[in-house]
């Protein structure tokens, strides 16, 4: 069913914005898939995206264009095998390089959209941008605060020693 | 066109869902988990479980006093506690360094305040490691340990690192896990079993599974064979709940213990004879060991057997074992004939029947006088490891030491008879010969000795 995969459907931004993609693309997104199945008669009546502003839907579906020939994601054990591989691929790496805002607001679009190999992607950037870095390095990255009493700063060094090897 | 977003204030990694964030924490290598939870509260709570379930989870530690308080600490944490699958020990430090820094000292012939220099020159923290293992303190925060897992119901993998073993993880021990490849003399393994039966709760359900244990001298194998034989008694004798379950892979033959069905069973390879099994000390010592009131069953598959041979099986056994199963066995003989079958096992199985089935001599026998004090101090001769305390619960109960009379002896399968002649060597001079042995060349044991003295002086020094 080619003609399928060629339908145009019609997707509304938080902010009003109509955007025209390809049905295959937007059906990266199980949210969207589920809608459309739901609904019936593609591309006639515009699906409206409530979370997600005309700017980081555009930048979602970019990165559904270029995934539109991945395997489609299975149920359940998926979880399980996206967890082993921690690299992320070349073009996804530039894909991420966007400033932190937009990094959060994909991170949260790919989770309301229910499209699963965009988080895992999202989270995988944001856990790069940890990893290796000092408390204060971290907190300097994330423009996070130090709550932490001192006896509570003592406490968590204490359990950090646990991790030590002995 | 417009290009404003539904957000108030920009999105930040804290402003995220906490599910969201916790997934992002979960991608954070283990290494830089500690540094995560010391940037701020929200961020210490969302990866306390991936701190737990990958930083924690094995958990490596050497025996020394903070290494093994931090262990105890740790497992005490209602939260974290719980994270613990594996706890990995090492004698590294020991068993390298000590031994070889008593080697040095002996061959120097050092004096006093030269040993105690050079203790202290060496490795202070190697030295303070053995001292709290020489000490018993090892063994009591091990016990310690053990208490918290047992009390809590948490099964837990222990392994034992040894350059150049490696780890070994195999099996349950106790409904905490215990396995190693290698028996280590010493060692961290015979503190390991040693603690877990001296914890406050008694372990149930153990099952020692050991791979190619063959490597320690033969008076650490005797010393293991011991450990183990108690307790095996103890669970002959019902002491421990869910039974003892054993394996032990030898030279490629495989020795299975059940106290549960009180039966041992002996699979060696179709080829080999009794006597290489005999004269295999490490199985030898073990079979020995094994033939213990309350083994009902003894079953031996693949076995090629002389008449000397089961006169001597028939020795180690006394009068124990009810059953003696031996099954596709090939029976070697050139001095008995045929006829002269039931009478030879008459010798061995006084008061009951005999089944020889596939051989065509099945004859019930008639009753015979039993001697109960035939062989019934062949346990006794048990060496205690060393710096191992006293394990009261395994202790010898005389009123359970009554053996149970032979009462069939089955043998199927196979039968060739051929004409080889068949030599075994008494197996009692055989270990007496190895214990001379162990006596002359244990030079770890040597070692041990040596360093206990020079600790001595260390200490009177101090």
């Amino acid at each position: 069913m080619s003609s399928t995969d060629e339908q145009k459907i019609i997707l509304v931004s938080s902010d009003g914005v109509n955007i025209e993609t390809a049905r295959i693309i937007a059906e990266r997104s199980m949210l969207i898939k589920n809608m459309i199945d739901d609904l019936g008669n593609p591309g006639e009546e515009p699906i409206p995206i409530m979370n997600v502003s005309e700017a980081v839907l555009r930048k979602v579906l970019e990165w559904c264009d270029h995934h539109k020939k991945d395997a489609p994601p299975e149920k359940d054990e998926d979880a399980e095998s996206r967890k082993k591989t921690t690299d992320i691929e070349e073009w996804d790496q530039k894909f991420m390089q966007v400033d932190q805002e937009m990094l959060f607001e994909i991170i949260l679009a790919a989770n309301y959209m229910d499209i699963k190999a965009l988080l895992d992607v999202g989270c995988k950037t944001v856990a790069n941008m940890i990893k290796g870095k000092s408390p204060e390095e971290i907190r300097k990255t994330f423009n996070i605060q130090n709550d932490f009493t001192p006896e509570e700063e003592e406490q968590i060094r204490r359990e950090n020693e646990w991790a030590e090897d002995r | 066109m417009s290009t404003t977003t539904t957000t108030t204030t920009p999105r930040t990694l804290l402003s995220l869902p906490s599910e969201l964030v916790e997934q992002i924490l979960d991608n954070v290598p283990p290494s830089t988990l500690p540094a995560v939870r010391q940037t701020c509260k929200t961020l210490a709570s969302l990866s306390a479980t991936s701190f737990g379930s990958k930083v924690l989870a094995q958990v490596s530690v050497v025996m020394a006093r903070e290494a093994l308080e931090g262990v105890i600490s740790l497992l005490s944490h209602e939260v974290f506690g719980t994270f613990v699958q594996r706890l990995v020990f090492s004698t590294a430090r020991v068993e390298e360094r000590v031994t070889l820094l008593m080697a040095r000292i002996r061959e120097r012939g050092f004096n006093r305040r030269e040993a105690r220099e050079c203790l202290e020159g060496y490795d202070a923290a190697a030295v303070e490691q053995l001292r709290i293992i020489q000490s018993g303190a090892a063994a009591a925060l091990l016990s310690e340990i053990f208490g918290i897992l047992q009390a809590r119901g948490q099964e837990v993998e222990i392994g034992v690192y040894d350059s150049p073993g490696g780890y070994g993880f195999a099996a349950a021990f106790g409904g905490l896990a215990l396995g190693v490849w290698y028996y280590r003399p010493g060692s961290t393994m015979q503190m390991l079993l040693a603690a877990s039966m001296s914890a406050r709760l008694p372990p149930n359900n153990i099952a020692i599974e050991l791979e190619d244990w063959n490597t320690g001298s033969n008076g650490d194998n005797l010393r293991f064979a011991a450990l183990v034989s108690r307790l095996a008694t103890a669970g002959l004798q019902g002491r421990i709940n869910g039974g003892l379950r054993l394996s032990l892979v030898i030279g490629g033959k495989q020795l299975v213990m059940n106290t549960n069905t009180h039966s041992i069973t002996l699979y060696t390879s179709p080829s080999a004879h009794a006597k290489q099994l005999f004269e295999n000390y490490t199985l030898g010592f073990l079979i020995r060991h094994l033939f213990l009131p309350g083994v009902h069953r003894f079953s031996l598959c693949n076995l090629k057997i002389t008449w000397d041979d089961l006169n001597a099986l028939m020795a180690i056994r006394g009068n124990n074992i009810a059953d003696l199963e031996i099954s596709h066995v090939e029976i070697i003989h050139d001095v008995v004939q045929k006829p002269l079958l039931p009478e030879l096992l008459k010798q061995y199985l006084p008061f009951e029947k005999v089944l020889l089935e596939d051989i065509g001599c099945g004859v019930a026998v008639p009753e015979m006088e039993y001697d109960a004090d035939d062989d019934a101090d062949d346990e006794e001769d048990i060496i205690a490891p060393p710096n191992t305390p006293d394990q009261d619960f395994i202790a010898e109960d005389p009123d359970d030491d009554i053996p149970i009379p032979a009462a069939n002896l089955l043998v199927s399968g196979k039968h060739e008879f051929t004409g080889r002649p068949a030599v075994l060597a008494g197996l009692d001079d055989m270990i007496a010969a190895r214990v001379q042995a162990e006596k002359e060349d244990d030079e770890r044991l040597l070692a041990s000795l040596a360093l206990q003295l020079a600790l001595q002086i260390y200490d009177a020094e101090d």
